[in-house]
């Protein structure tokens, strides 16, 4: 997959902006349906719990993940949502970063995009329609 | 007595040497170390669970990302995203230590999620000493799991993994407390491995005891094969009852005058002789003359693949592929380089009770002797199980046997000790008279019959196959009494004088 269409898949899903969301989203791919504690999953994705922490709200922010409701337990239990959007651009992005080559691609994107202020409203289509395009196409199990 | 409530695996093989199944509601443990199949036999559990029996489950992986096991699982043909999009199966991943105290609270998330799908079953893969990362009596810990599982009712399957194959060291604390065990492990057989199956306890139910044999099959999951030695139906030890007054015949021309008119119904006969004495031949004719009367006809070849049987047949004037075609023949080559023998004699079990044949011919009994070793006990089981197996059904069976010995025999089988299981031994001799080795035949055994043990000349004529040749003379040799010899038990007796034999009364 060519960098541009990489590009052009963020720009699609746009809630993806940094390296940590788009690895978070990756571990939920491999493990849709995941229950462990914040700084467990940190170790996992190889990022500080904040960095984590922060990505994790923007995810379940942008209906891509689920997670569990707040309980006395400190551990969570997070479900990526997948139903169709999985098929979608979502899908062709987590295939393709699947990849070694593919994930270093996707993180050049993100990294340049970040050194450009790239997220600060550049994104051609809005995270808002994004999550709606997403909602619609979410099967009743997601 | 009550009939328990057993759940019934789905596993080939496995509900059969379960009898029927599991209790509902057992802690079951599979211990094995790693590569003996553990997690492919609790996914299939589960899979079947809520494939076959509408019993929804939930697989716990702390180490395996559920992504490769739903890729391995479909290499089974088992869809696990499918029963995922459909409500009956969630896999979660979690680490071990989250998902012991989850199951010490009485309203955790885990088991909230399993009560969502009203989940019957449960896979936890990888367990290990559970108390490890923080010390405690792994006895005790395990036994706050188990409760913990048994409060949400679930039938539990738990994969522990142990460091070492089947020692005692391999015994966790956990097994004391677990209902149900099965204990998987890879064998080394040689220069190849075998996977066996054995279920050290289960709880409330029967069971096969043993060790049996499994293998993980592509397209289609786990099979196990019953050990051959296992008791099946009674039915089959009553089996060898045979019926005194029915013959078989051989289809060797002369060779029925010789055993009384043929061999007994369901009747076992030993073949014996040196390669290229005519066992072969002489198998070959006797499915012939079944295909001949009609009747159905089992040939099991292990030295010969199926061309090479069919050619031969062909040499002595036998069409033995119109005699398959119509359904008269089931011609059953397996190499013998790997024979695994419990998975073997089920295949045997398989198409006996599907092709219902009246003869069978085992070509050749030495082959499966070199395979399994000829002094190990399993070839002795193996025979025993087959005898049995042909009996039940009523089957005249033949087995062949190659007898190293050129000239003569000093033992019937050498170290191939079941000749005591059989009902009919013919030896297959050469004789050297002048430059020319001729077939000589001499029935030393015949159970419930009268025999002769006179040695009979054979021929094998091309195109037409054995026969037995008359003897135009009755007894070439006056019949001397015992009296007449000097170290008749030494076997080298000498003839006394004429003057030293006493006369007859």
């Amino acid at each position: 997959m060519t960098a541009r269409r990489i590009g052009d898949l963020l720009d699609r899903i746009g809630s993806v902006k940094s390296p940590c969301d788009l690895d978070l989203l990756l571990f939920f791919y491999r493990h849709p349906r995941a229950f462990l504690l914040s700084d467990r999953l940190a170790k996992y994705v190889g990022y500080d719990l904040p960095q984590v922490a922060g990505s994790l709200e923007t995810l379940i922010t942008a209906g891509l993940l689920r997670q569990s409701p707040d309980s006395t337990d400190p551990a969570r239990l997070y479900v990526l949502r997948r139903g169709s959007t999985l098929a979608g651009w979502l899908s062709s992005l987590l295939r393709s970063a699947a990849t070694r080559e593919g994930r270093l691609a996707a993180i050049g994107t993100l990294k340049q995009r970040q050194s450009l202020g790239f997220s600060d409203g550049g994104e051609p289509e809005s995270a808002a329609s994004a999550r709606a395009v997403l909602r619609a196409l979410e099967g009743p199990h997601a | 007595m009550p009939e328990p409530d057993l759940v019934k695996t789905g596993i080939k093989g496995l509900d059969e040497v379960l009898f029927g199944g599991i209790p509902r509601g057992n802690i079951i443990l599979v211990a094995g170390t790693a590569g003996t199949g553990k997690t492919t036999l609790g996914v299939e559990f589960v899979y079947r669970g809520a494939r076959q029996f509408n019993e929804p489950g939930l697989i716990v992986l702390f180490e395996v990302a559920p992504d490769k096991v739903i890729r391995d699982a479909a290499l089974f043909g088992w869809n696990l995203r499918e029963l995922e999009r459909d409500g009956r199966l969630k896999m979660v991943f979690t680490t071990r230590e989250l998902f012991q105290q989850e199951l010490q609270r009485a309203d955790g998330q885990l088991l909230a999620e399993a009560a969502e799908i009203g989940a019957r079953r449960i896979f936890v893969d990888g367990l290990v000493r559970l108390s490890e990362p923080h010390g405690g009596d792994p006895r005790e810990v395990f036994h706050l799991l188990a409760e913990g599982l048994h409060r949400e009712n679930l039938t539990a399957m738990l994969a522990l993994e142990s460091a070492f194959a089947d020692t005692a060291a391999a015994r966790a604390p956990e097994e004391f407390v677990a209902d149900t065990i099965l204990r998987l492990s890879i064998e080394p057989a040689q220069r190849s491995v075998l996977r066996s199956f054995e279920v050290v306890k289960s709880r409330g139910h029967e069971y096969a005891l043993g060790r049996h044999s499994f293998r993980i099959v592509n397209g289609q999951g786990l099979e196990l094969y019953r050990r051959v030695q296992a008791p099946r139906s009674r039915q089959r030890e009553w089996g060898a009852a045979f019926d005194p007054t029915s013959r078989v015949a051989t289809g060797i021309p002369g060779l029925d005058e010789v055993v009384n008119g043929g061999y007994f119904v369901a009747s076992t006969t030993l073949v014996v002789g040196i390669s290229g004495a005519g066992k072969s031949v002489m198998a070959l004719q006797f499915i012939a003359e079944g295909a001949r009367r009609g009747e159905r006809s089992l040939m099991i070849t292990l030295d010969e693949p199926p061309a090479q049987v069919l050619r031969n047949a062909q040499s002595i004037g036998i069409d033995l592929q119109s005699a398959i075609d119509k359904g008269l023949v089931h011609l059953w080559y397996e190499p013998p380089q790997e024979i695994e023998i419990d998975r073997h004699f089920a295949q045997i079990e398989t198409i006996i009770e599907d092709f219902k044949p009246q003869r069978a011919v085992i070509d050749s009994l030495s082959t499966y002797g070199s395979s399994l070793g000829a002094a190990e006990r399993s070839f002795r089981d193996f025979f025993h199980a087959i005898v049995a197996l042909m009996k039940e059904h009523q089957i005249t069976a033949v087995y062949n046997h190659e007898n190293p010995e050129m000239l003569g025999m000093s033992s019937m089988m050498g170290e191939f000790k079941v000749s005591s299981l059989v009902d009919n031994v013919i030896l297959m001799n050469w004789v050297e008279l002048g430059d020319t080795f001729r077939h000589a035949l001499t029935v030393a055994k015949m159970r419930a019959m009268p025999t002769s043990r006179t040695t009979h000349e054979c021929e094998i004529v091309n195109g037409h196959g054995m026969k037995v040749l008359p003897r135009p003379v009755k007894a070439v040799l006056p019949v001397v009494p015992f009296a007449g010899y000097l170290g008749l038990i030494s076997r080298a007796p000498d003839r006394r004088p004429p003057q030293e034999v006493p006369e007859a009364p």
